[in-house]
């Protein structure tokens, strides 16, 4: 289990998607993990962004939860949402299907 | 100096990972050291008598320490290479970053105090490792240095004052008249710019392999006021005349070199050292905690891309010193300040084994 110099013209590595190490034994479990720590992180994320806009408009006196559940979204905001949509699910899904060594 | 100054939404993503390491260096690692004591009560100390033989028990029977496994990679991981990653950050402010350091790196040779080598081979041990998972290493970027700088607020779960295990270190170095001090893999200046206030009249010198590096090296002496001679040189084999320094120090170089080099180093800080001079090295070593602390220290390196941090484990680091020449040469413990968790929060809690090493020529 000792490591070392890699043989010549290869490189210890890591990337975005390099689910090299396993540490289960199923490796299926590995990428349940990694989408369970992707959704939990960008849940906080989520959250924080909301606190941070919550608090923003309450010093401004705007009544949130009334206006929250009452928006109607124009065409490029609904785009917005749309993309960033898409970009979370490519988040919490993505380690299901990356390649692995 | 300019600092990373990543967007809300990459903070919260940083955060939730320090804190996410932070369970995992509490309440993970005493799971694991739970799942160790049962397995030795069940099967017996000669089924767990090494690091490797408790690695083949827990990393099968231990759930916990599977997902103990898993965090240690993984989070370190998703730090640099994910898209709320550090790398991302970087990309995202990479010209007004790229601008700022080509200025700083016309500035510092223009007035003599940056030294970089033109066509400079870095030894292969060092290019050819993503050390600590940082992707394509500490100079595979011209911008690698601010990320390294980013990411070094969380290397060490309880330290989220970075400079403080520097501080620390400076503190422990033994006082004497020193004329010239030398960091070797000064990195990005942080372990090197403390000494200018123990030792004020000393000239500073730092050297590192990594040029982005060290141009971060030099807008951090700028910013603070310090004149440091720095340079692009390998350890193994300086430009310095013999006996030049009274005081030659490294903060976690030693675990990233193989042996043979470890061993060149060594007799290369001697040469350049005066007679009496000193080699003091902070770096991680002897884990405390018997075949437990060897396990979980050896996952460690396995886990982070630390291809040489066993090795220098189980090198004689003291004898190494002795044949080079040292006339004594001693390893003493080391706070590093992992102890800094809140009052609520005792150990144990997974931690480097930090050791000084203090070496006379």
């Amino acid at each position: 289990m000792t490591q070392g110099l890699p043989a010549a013209g290869r490189r210890v590595i890591v990337g975005a998607h390099a689910m090299d190490q396993k540490f289960f034994n199923d490796p299926a479990l590995d990428r349940l993990v990694a989408t369970t720590i992707a959704l939990a992180a960008e849940v906080r994320v989520l959250r924080d962004r909301q606190q941070a806009l919550e608090g923003v408009l309450a010093r401004q006196g705007l009544v949130v939860p009334a206006d929250i559940e009452g928006w109607q979204p124009d065409a490029s905001e609904q785009a917005a949402i749309d993309a960033e949509a898409e970009r979370f699910v490519r988040s919490v899904l993505g380690p299901l299907a990356a390649d692995a060594p | 100096m300019r600092s990373l100054s990543p967007d809300r939404a990459t903070l919260a993503y940083q955060d939730f990972l320090r804190r996410a390491k932070g369970r995992w260096a509490r309440d993970l690692y005493r799971a694991v050291a739970a799942d160790f004591a049962a397995a030795r009560d069940r099967a017996g100390p000669d089924a767990l008598a090494d690091a490797d033989a408790a690695e083949a028990v827990l990393s099968a029977t231990s759930a916990r320490y599977q997902y103990f496994g898993w965090l240690e990679r993984h989070l370190q991981r998703l730090k640099y290479a994910s898209p709320r990653g550090i790398l991302a950050a970087v990309d995202a402010e990479r010209p007004a970053l790229a601008a700022e350091l080509a200025a700083a790196r016309e500035a510092g040779v223009a007035r003599g105090e940056l030294r970089l080598a033109p066509g400079f081979t870095p030894p292969r041990y060092f290019s050819a490792v993503d050390f600590h998972q940082h992707p394509g290493g500490v100079a595979g970027d011209p911008l690698a240095g601010v990320a390294y700088d980013f990411g070094r607020q969380t290397t060490m779960p309880a330290h989220l004052d970075p400079d403080e295990v520097h501080r620390r270190f400076t503190a422990a170095v033994p006082a004497g008249d020193c004329r010239r001090i030398l960091d070797i893999g000064c990195g990005t200046g942080r372990s090197t710019l403390p000494f200018a206030a123990r030792f004020p009249s000393a000239v500073l010198y730092g050297i590192d392999v990594a040029a982005p590096c060290l141009v971060r090296a030099f807008q951090r002496s700028d910013a603070a006021g310090v004149r440091v001679e720095w340079s692009q040189q390998a350890a193994e084999q300086t430009d310095f005349p013999d006996g030049h320094f009274d005081l030659v120090h490294s903060t976690f170089l030693l675990h990233e070199v193989p042996r043979p080099a470890l061993a060149a180093i060594t007799r290369e800080v001697h040469r350049i050292l005066a007679p009496g001079g000193r080699f003091v090295s902070l770096d991680f070593h002897s884990p405390p905690g018997g075949v437990f602390g060897a396990f979980i220290h050896y996952g460690h390196a396995r886990r982070n891309n630390e291809v040489f941090m066993r090795s220098f484990c189980e090198t004689d680091f003291l004898g190494l010193q002795r044949d080079a020449g040292f006339h004594e040469a001693v390893m003493l413990p080391f706070d590093d300040g992992s102890g800094t968790w809140a009052a609520d929060e005792a150990p144990p809690h997974w931690r480097f084994p930090a050791q000084l090493f203090v070496a006379t020529k």
